[in-house]
């Protein structure tokens, strides 16, 4: 049986054929494409040797489309910590908030971050590198509420303003 | 996400964070609730692969 979502890594190789020919996001929030346009560059082989970054794409099978991604690298951006960090997430308008029961009556979102990331990948990585920390920074406060509701934890006082706070859940 | 939205409606970078020793001491940590949401997560693992 095939799963009703399944998730492919672009390779740097690919990337350029993928955003032009296989999938344009629709980014129908404010700055979201200019978040886009900047975060896409560290998944590039270019000159900043610290990126990690790779794009994971959400294909949904059953409309045969590409519904979101996810740009994760790594990080030492929190207090020199090692951490999988998520760069950008983005999901298509139609599949948020949205619960699909072939995912166990779960959100996409939370299908990504949590099933996919945290535990697919993240337990992975953590049996073999000892990371075990996920960080994120929210993109406003609302998105900041849903992830509270992942169980990531905002750090308070971590960034120069409040809206800076970086969150993290450990793995 | 690396950037997030100011007060101004503008596009910020993260930076770089130092933690105070108490903060390393409240937050470096896994709580119960994201354990628990972990063990759940485990049990859905087959929903990424074919069978």
């Amino acid at each position: 049986m095939i799963p009703r979502f399944v998730i492919k890594t672009i390779s740097a190789n690919n990337l350029t054929d993928f955003f032009s020919n296989k999938y344009k996001p629709n980014f129908d929030l404010p700055k979201l494409k200019d978040i886009f346009d900047t975060t896409v560059e560290l998944c590039y082989d270019n000159e900043d040797e610290l990126a990690t970054n790779v794009i994971h794409a959400c294909f949904d099978t059953e409309q045969q489309r590409y519904c979101g991604f996810i740009n994760i690298g790594t990080s030492t951006i929190i207090d020199d910590l090692v951490s999988l960090n998520v760069e950008f997430l983005f999901l298509e308008k139609d599949y948020r908030g949205k619960i699909f029961k072939e995912l166990d009556n779960i959100k996409l979102s939370r299908f990504l971050l949590i099933e996919y990331l945290a535990t697919n990948l993240g337990i992975s990585v953590k049996d073999n590198f000892a990371i075990n920390m996920i960080s994120i920074t929210p993109i406003n406060e609302k998105v900041r509420k849903s992830y509270e509701n992942l169980n990531f934890v905002t750090i308070d006082g971590s960034g120069s303003k409040k809206e800076e706070d970086w969150m993290i859940c450990y793995i | 996400m690396g950037y997030f939205i100011n007060k101004d409606g503008d596009l910020e970078k993260a930076k770089p964070v130092k933690l105070t020793p108490e903060q390393r001491k409240k937050y470096l940590r896994q709580t119960p609730e994201q354990k628990e949401m972990l063990e759940e997560a485990k049990k859905r693992q087959h929903l990424l692969f074919a069978s």
